[in-house]
């Protein structure tokens, strides 16, 4: 790495890869840079960095940036499956921020990597990267009881098992369903078009009935004319000179009866008609008068439409020369007084629609004036009629009660069975004409449901596509749920062998571990399956081992097939400051499970973790180990060295009357 | 039976095998975690993805042969 926080300049470090001395020892004191260093790799492979990392965004080392070198890197070079790679993250001038991967390929040589962000997650997903560049300080809190569910113990669970990218899966799908949803509420018409077609039902059972009414009246009205031309023909061949005389005036007034009917019916007829032509005109009447003032007024006032042409405005400025011929320069007095017309000149379209406006004004005005007497004409007309009618049926009612009045036995019999016939025909003529008018309200009703009907029926379209896609997609979620509750439960017990295993072997009573599978606390039971209560040190041990089973956990599972869950990984366990709070024994005991469980482990120590029984326990596992040096640029003054002991042998932690204040990195070599 | 036959027939099972595995549903479902991790790992918008995880269920659902093939 280069410039990175306070290791100034090129600095670098070899990791050990010896299976059977797996450790790389890193001494540092505090504020030396152990944090640091473990958020160096961590930043280099996902741009992410420790929570108790401080001033995240300010990584480049303070003496570079007055130097005027702003160039900072942190690289590096791993193997993974038989496959060697470099990746690079920094900041330069040229490339500013930026991350580069390389594949060095025996045959081919060193290959750039396309999305190295996506290809680094491939190979460590950063879900699960959490776990192997790990923060000491504060692990116990897994194993801390909690209120309600462990959310730290279950996301770390389910990061291991590569859950992630079919949990964001199933929240996107949840996301599309309510979509999808929607779309079929808003398309689903169903319960609308049941209500609709019961309504249409009952509306054309309603007209069918009234249909037959009709008939029945037809019928009726037929029989009792027939009747009554047979009274009407008896009559007719009475021997009675003046019944004959009567008969013969009655069929002439009633002839005169049908003829005023028929011409009643056409004045209706007329009078709708005039009414279409004229109503929409009467009712603009006073608007269109309004209106047509208004544009006469301001058209004689000049503003409507402006008296010049934009156009012609335009190509006066444009061609620089006025209509006279005198040129017009840019910036002159006259060219600035011209443009400023453009403000007010009018639009050629503007102008043509202000002549079609007033001319659609005067047609109604036009067409005002002839309403008024064509609808009284209708009206007297219609008036007229009616009246001639009423005279005719006073004498026909006349005529029949003449007739009613000789003293011939069998006339007035007819004459009373034909008044009877009349007076049913003309019930039946009233009912049908009811009829008539309600049949035709029906009609309307029903063309309007049926109208309502077909509108629905064409937006519930495609209401299918999007529930069959429904289905598609409850099939999919389900597949993804199921698979991460299979992988979840059989996880439980997979985790509590690992990490019982570790306890047997270095806790001093006889304890288990157990994983709630509801709430996923983590808790010691005693070997009578009662809880216990966990000692800090106690908590920290099982949080240490549960993340090292974690690690192994991730090792079982890089090989896994399958296309849900993200398969494992075998990386450093890289640990900053894990021991904290345990005693002498649980520290050595750590120290040793550490590097058995995992295959590379890089401890970042301080002397109060190093201290006591952990050389001891991993000296045969180190394959490679350095110190942190603290190089001040000031005296030493009264401030102590304190060196600390590798081997017996004294090793600096600090250096006085240095260049500049930074951190250096040694190789230990005893 | 020779062992190169034995080896033949558990190669011809493990095909058999496999090619049941590969249902339209699994394959749908291939693709739509694919896209995930376009998402997560890399600069995919999410607006994009979702409109992309549509465009896979259209098409499986176009294919018809879903329909016939649902289940894992």
């Amino acid at each position: 790495m280069k410039n990175f926080r306070q290791f100034h300049g090129e600095q670098s470090i070899e990791f050990s890869t010896d299976a059977k001395k797996n450790i790389t020892l890193i001494h540092a004191e505090n504020g030396v840079g152990k944090t640091a260093l473990l958020n160096a790799i961590k930043w280099c492979f996902f741009e992410e960095t420790t929570l108790n990392f401080s001033q995240k965004d300010n990584l480049l080392n303070n003496y570079a940036h007055d130097d005027g070198d702003n160039t900072y890197y942190v690289a590096i070079e791993f193997e993974e499956d038989g496959e060697y790679f470099y990746c690079e993250r920094g900041y330069n001038d040229i490339s500013k921020n930026y991350f580069k991967m390389t594949r060095d390929d025996f045959e081919t040589g060193v290959k750039p990597i396309n999305d190295p962000e996506l290809f680094i997650n491939s190979i460590l997903p950063k879900e699960m990267s959490e776990y192997f560049f790990f923060q000491g300080e504060g692990v116990g809190s897994f194993t801390k009881a909690k209120v309600g569910h462990n959310r730290e113990v279950k996301e770390a669970i389910q990061n291991i098992l590569g859950f992630k990218t079919a949990q964001q899966a199933i929240d996107d799908l949840g996301d599309i369903k309510k979509d999808y949803r929607k779309e079929v509420a808003t398309r689903n018409k169903g319960s609308e078009l049941a209500k609709l077609s019961e309504e249409i039902s009952k509306l054309e059972q309603e007209k069918i009935a009234k249909d037959s009414r009709l008939s029945l009246c037809d019928k009726n009205i037929g029989m009792y004319e027939q009747l009554i031309l047979d009274i009407d023909e008896k009559l007719a061949n009475s021997n009675s000179t003046v019944v004959k005389q009567n008969h013969q005036n009655r069929a002439k007034l009633d002839k005169q009866k049908s003829v005023l009917t028929q011409r009643i019916k056409g004045k209706e007829v007329e009078k709708v008609r005039l009414i279409k032509m004229y109503g929409a005109h009467v009712f603009a009447k006073k608007l269109a008068s309004q209106a047509l003032d208004f544009i006469n007024e301001e058209e004689f006032k000049g503003t409507i439409p402006a008296p010049y042409n934009e156009n012609l405005v335009r190509q006066i400025l444009e061609e620089h020369a006025c209509i006279c011929g005198a040129p017009i320069h840019d910036n002159s007095e006259a060219y600035n007084n011209i443009s400023k017309l453009l403000k007010s000149a009018a639009d050629p379209d503007q102008g043509n629609r202000v002549i079609r406006a007033r001319e659609t004004l005067k047609s109604i005005q036009t067409k005002n004036e002839g309403a008024k007497g064509h609808l009284l004409a209708n009206q007297n007309d219609l008036i007229q009629l009616h009246n001639n009618l009423e005279d005719t049926k006073r004498e026909l009612e006349e005529i029949s009660l003449r007739m009613t009045e000789f003293n011939i036995d069998e006339i007035v019999s007819l004459e009373n069975q034909r008044k009877s016939h009349q007076q049913h025909k003309d019930t039946e003529y009233r009912t049908q004409g009811r009829l008539e008018v309600e049949t035709d309200r029906l009609k309307r009703f029903i063309d309007a449901t049926q109208s309502k009907i077909n509108q629905l029926q064409a937006q519930s379209t495609g209401i299918d596509i999007y529930q069959e896609s429904l289905d598609i997609l409850n099939e999919v979620e389900s597949l993804l749920i199921s698979t991460l509750q299979k992988a979840e439960e059989s996880s439980f017990n997979e985790l509590s062998k690992l990490i019982n295993d570790t306890l047997d072997l270095y806790v001093r009573q006889d304890f288990k571990a157990k994983i709630d599978k509801e709430t996923f606390n983590i808790r010691l039971i005693d070997n009578q399956n009662r809880n216990v209560a966990m000692s800090d040190g106690q908590q920290l041990l099982l949080s240490l081992t549960f993340i090292s089973s974690l690690i192994q956990l991730a090792a079982t599972r890089k090989n896994a097939q399958g296309e849900i869950l993200t398969p494992g990984v075998i990386a450093p366990f890289v640990i900053d400051a894990p021991f904290g709070v345990l005693d002498n024994t649980y520290k050595g005991n750590m120290a040793k499970s550490i590097p058995e469980s995992v295959e590379q482990v890089v401890f970042l120590l301080s002397s109060s973790h190093w201290e006591g029984t952990v050389e001891e326990n991993i000296r045969e596992r180190v394959g490679k180990e350095y110190n942190l040096v603290a190089e001040v640029a000031s005296s030493q003054g009264s401030k102590e060295l304190n060196p600390i002991f590798v081997k017996g042998n004294k090793v600096d932690t600090v250096r006085y009357d240095c260049g500049i204040d930074r951190t250096v990195i040694e190789e230990v070599k005893v | 039976m020779s062992n190169n036959d034995i080896r033949e027939m558990f190669e011809e099972a493990n095909k058999l095998v496999e090619k049941e595995l590969e249902t339209p549903l699994r394959q749908l479902t291939r693709k739509i975690l694919n896209e995930e991790r376009k998402y997560l790992y890399s600069d995919q918008k999410p607006a994009q993805r979702k409109k992309n995880i549509k465009d896979f269920i259209e098409e499986a659902r176009k294919s018809g042969n879903f329909k016939s093939n649902l289940g894992a």
